[in-house]
C-alpha cells in the first residue's frame, strides 16, 4: 500500500503546498487524495490560497478550536475560584461577628485588595478622548486608609448581606457570573494578601472571648493556609517547569532602544531553541509569538509548539511569548538552551468580547469591583439594586459580541476600553467618560456601543430610583 | 500534527468516538475534529471561496458535530464528516440565495448515509482487476491513458506529469477525474467491480 491509507494531517497538507516534499512523497501524497474524495475536494479549496495563508489559517483554526472545546473547563475554574473567595468571605463573617479586631480583618477583605488591584488600570487611562465626555472622571488617589476607617464602621450585618449577595438567585445569576470573572485575578492576589493572618492573630489576643476567638481564627486560618498551600505548590510547579525562567508577569512593553537591525544581527548568532506549552494541560501550543526583547522581530510556534530564535552568542536574552488567552511573560533563556516555556491562561480574556460591569467610585469611597458596591451602598443603610442593562448582563454582552465592530488600525490582538457612566434616575447615560482605552477609534466604537445599545436600568431600591454610576470593560479581542 | 494535544494521537477515530458518547467531553471531540479539520477548512473554501466564510463555517460545523453526533450511528467518522460537510456549506449557500453558476447540478446528498467508503478500482491495488483494467486503459482517449499510466504506474507526482505532457496540473488532474470514471464504466460493463 503506498500508504495512502495513512492519515494526511494539517502538516503533510502543508508541507506539500509549500513544495517541501520530494517527487516520491508528492506522488504518494496525490495517490492518497486520489482514492479520497474528501481529501480531494479539501485540497481543490486549498488551490486558491497560498501555502503561507494556508498555514497562517489553520492555525488560527486550531487556536479557535482550542478555545472552544476548553471554554467549559475554564468556567469550572472561576467556579473554583469563586468558591474560594467565598470561603475567604465567610472567614471574614466569622471573624466578625466575634468581634475580631478590625484591623486584623482588613487583610482579608476585598474592597482594598481589588481596589489596588484596579488602581494600576485607572494609571494608565488616557486622558478622554470623546466628545461626549463632558467631565472627566475622577481619578481616585490611593488613600487606603479612609477606606479602612469605613471598613471598620460597617456593622456584621453588612458583611453577612454582602456575603449573601454572593449567591444571588434567578436573573441575577447572570450578573454574578460576571462578577466571578473580574474576582477570580482578585482571588488570587487575595490569598497573598491574607497569609499575614496568623500571625496578627497571634498578637492581637482579645480580652473576652478568647477561646471561641481562636477556634473561630483557627478554622478561618486552615481555608487561608490550604489556599495558600494549593497557591505555593502550583507556583512551584510552574518553576519547576519552566526551565526558561519567568522574569514578570508583566505585559510585554516594545523594545525601548531601537539598534541598528543590520548591526544586531550579526550580532545574533546563537541560537535557542525551544517548545511553548500551556501550564492547563502541559500541550504544545502552536501560533505562539516568541520575540527577542532586544529585537523588535520574532517567531511563530510550529504546530508542534516548537520554535526556534537567534539570539546574542554566549549571553542570556529574555524572549517575550505572547498569545490570545494567555498572559504574556518573559523568560530569561541561554544562549544554546533549549527550553520549555510555560504559560499561564489569561484570565481576563475568557471570551471574545467580555463585558463587565460594577459601579464606579462614589465621592471619596473608592470601588473597583461587585463587591465594594454592596458596602457603598449599606453605608447609607439603603439597599440599591446595581444599575444593569435592561435586557440583563449575558444578553447585552451577547449583544456587544454581535455588534462589536474592530477598528482598522488594530493590529494588536486585544485591547481594553473601560468606560465609565451615569445611569440616572429616568435611565438615561449621560458623563460617559473613557478611563482606559487605546486609543480614539477604540473609545469610538465602545461609546457607540454603549450609546447605541440596549438601555440601562437605573440604581433602585422600593424607595425609588437614583442616579448611578457605573463602568464597563469592553475587551476587542480579534 | 493539528491534533489538540498530542496525547491521543495512537488512538483510533472510532475509540475517541467512543470515549466521547461516554463522557461527552468536549475536548475529546476537538480532538478527533482537530484531525480532520483541515480537510473541512479546504472544503468549505472550495464552496465559500471566502478565507473567513470558510473558517467561520469550520467553526459552525464543529458546532453542528456536537449538536448532531449523539443522534446519529457514526461508523466512519471521517466520511460522515465529509457528507455533513459538504451539506453544511450546500445549504449555507443555498440560504443566501445565491445565484452562483457552480452550485448548478449540485445536489445535498443522502443526509447522512454513509458514503465514499468504496475505493475506486484504480485506487484498490487489487490484483484480480489488473487484467480487465489494463484492457480498459487502452481503450481511453490519449490523454487519459497517458495521465493514468504516468500518474499511477510510473508513479510521477502531477507536477510532473505536467511538465512532460506540457499542459497544466489542472488539466492533469481532470485527465485523471475523467479517465477514472471511464474506466469505471468500462470496468463495470464487464462486470469487475
Amino acid at each position: 500500500m503506498s500508504g495512502k491509507n495513512k492519515h494526511r494531517s494539517a502538516n503533510d497538507y502543508l508541507n506539500y503546498l509549500k513544495g517541501q516534499l520530494s517527487r516520491q512523497e508528492r506522488h504518494a501524497f496525490e495517490r492518497g487524495l486520489e482514492a479520497d474524495p474528501f481529501e480531494q475536494e479539501a485540497m481543490e479549496g486549498f488551490e486558491s490560497l497560498s501555502a503561507g495563508q494556508a498555514e497562517e489559517d489553520l492555525l488560527s483554526l486550531h487556536n479557535r478550536l482550542r478555545k472552544r472545546v476548553s471554554r467549559r473547563r475554564r468556567v469550572a475554574f472561576y467556579s473554583v475560584a469563586a468558591t474560594v473567595a467565598s470561603l475567604l468571605i465567610v472567614g471574614t463573617v466569622f471573624l466578625k461577628i466575634h468581634d475580631f479586631d478590625p484591623r486584623s480583618d482588613k487583610n482579608q477583605v476585598y474592597p482594598e485588595e481589588s481596589y489596588e488591584n484596579f488602581v494600576p488600570e485607572e494609571a494608565e487611562s488616557l486622558p478622554p478622548v470623546d466628545k461626549q465626555v463632558e467631565k472627566s472622571a475622577p481619578v481616585p488617589e490611593p488613600v487606603p486608609d479612609p477606606a479602612e476607617l469605613k471598613e471598620e464602621t460597617k456593622s456584621e450585618k453588612k458583611t453577612e448581606s454582602r456575603a449573601e449577595g454572593e449567591f444571588p438567585s434567578g436573573a441575577k445569576g447572570e450578573t454574578r457570573v460576571h462578577a466571578d470573572q473580574e474576582v477570580e485575578a482578585d482571588a488570587v492576589e487575595v490569598l497573598d494578601f491574607a497569609a499575614p493572618v496568623p500571625e496578627a492573630g497571634e498578637i492581637q489576643k482579645e480580652e473576652i472571648q478568647e477561646e471561641e476567638i481562636t477556634y473561630m481564627e483557627a478554622e478561618a486560618m486552615d481555608r487561608v493556609d490550604e489556599a495558600q498551600a494549593a497557591r505555593t505548590s502550583r507556583e512551584f510547579r510552574k518553576s519547576k517547569k519552566a526551565q526558561g525562567e519567568i522574569l514578570a508577569d508583566q505585559k510585554y512593553e516594545a523594545p525601548k532602544t531601537v539598534v541598528n537591525q543590520l548591526e544586531l544581527e550579526q550580532m545574533l548568532t546563537g541560537k535557542v531553541t525551544g517548545i511553548v506549552i500551556s501550564a492547563e494541560d502541559q500541550d504544545p501550543i502552536p501560533g505562539v509569538v516568541v520575540v527577542n526583547r532586544e529585537l523588535p522581530s520574532g517567531v511563530y510556534t510550529d504546530l508542534e509548539g516548537r520554535f526556534g530564535i537567534s539570539v546574542k552568542e554566549d549571553s542570556h536574552t529574555t524572549l517575550i511569548a505572547s498569545f490570545i488567552g494567555m498572559e504574556t511573560q518573559e523568560y530569561l533563556v541561554e544562549d544554546g538552551a533549549h527550553v520549555e516555556l510555560v504559560m499561564q491562561p489569561d484570565a481576563a480574556t475568557l471570551d471574545e468580547v467580555v463585558v463587565v460591569g460594577y459601579v464606579a467610585e462614589r465621592e471619596d469611597q473608592p470601588t473597583g469591583s461587585a463587591f465594594t458596591l454592596y458596602q457603598a451602598e449599606e453605608e447609607e443603610n439603603i439597599e440599591y439594586e446595581v444599575p444593569e442593562p435592561s435586557i440583563g448582563f449575558k444578553n447585552y454582552r451577547k449583544y456587544i459580541e454581535e455588534n462589536i465592530r474592530h477598528p482598522q488600525e488594530a493590529d494588536s490582538k486585544k485591547e481594553v476600553v473601560v468606560l465609565q457612566f451615569t445611569v440616572t434616575q429616568a435611565g438615561t447615560i449621560e458623563d460617559v467618560t473613557a478611563l482606559r482605552s487605546p486609543g480614539l477609534s477604540f473609545t469610538e466604537e465602545a461609546v457607540r456601543l454603549l450609546m447605541e445599545g440596549p438601555p440601562w436600568k437605573p440604581a433602585s431600591n422600593d424607595k425609588g430610583a437614583r442616579d448611578e454610576s457605573v463602568r464597563i470593560r469592553i475587551v476587542f479581542k480579534r | 500534527m493539528l491534533e489538540i494535544s498530542g496525547k491521543h494521537k495512537e488512538i483510533s477515530d472510532k475509540d475517541l468516538l467512543d470515549t466521547y458518547r461516554k463522557t461527552s467531553s468536549l475536548e475529546v471531540l476537538g480532538e478527533l475534529y482537530a484531525r480532520y479539520m483541515h480537510l473541512v477548512y479546504g472544503v468549505s473554501l472550495k464552496y465559500f471561496g471566502d478565507r473567513s466564510d470558510a473558517q467561520d463555517a469550520v467553526m459552525h460545523i464543529f458546532e453542528k458535530l456536537v449538536e448532531d453526533l449523539p443522534r446519529h450511528e457514526v461508523r466512519n467518522f471521517k466520511s460522515w464528516l465529509y457528507v455533513l460537510t459538504k451539506n453544511h456549506c450546500l445549504m449555507e449557500i443555498r440560504s443566501k440565495k445565491s445565484s452562483d453558476q457552480r452550485l448548478e447540478g449540485l445536489k445535498i446528498e443522502q443526509e447522512f448515509m454513509e458514503s465514499a467508503d468504496e475505493l475506486h478500482p484504480m485506487d484498490r491495488e487489487d490484483e484480480i482487476i489488473e487484467k480487465a483494467l489494463k484492457e480498459c486503459i487502452e481503450k481511453l482517449k490519449s490523454e487519459q491513458k497517458q495521465c493514468i499510466e504516468l500518474f499511477y504506474y510510473q508513479k510521477l507526482c502531477y507536477q510532473e506529469i505536467a511538465e512532460k505532457l506540457g499542459i497544466n496540473e489542472k488539466k492533469v488532474k481532470s485527465y485523471l477525474q475523467n479517465g477514472k470514471r471511464n474506466l469505471k464504466i468500462c470496468l463495470e460493463g464487464k462486470n469487475v467491480r
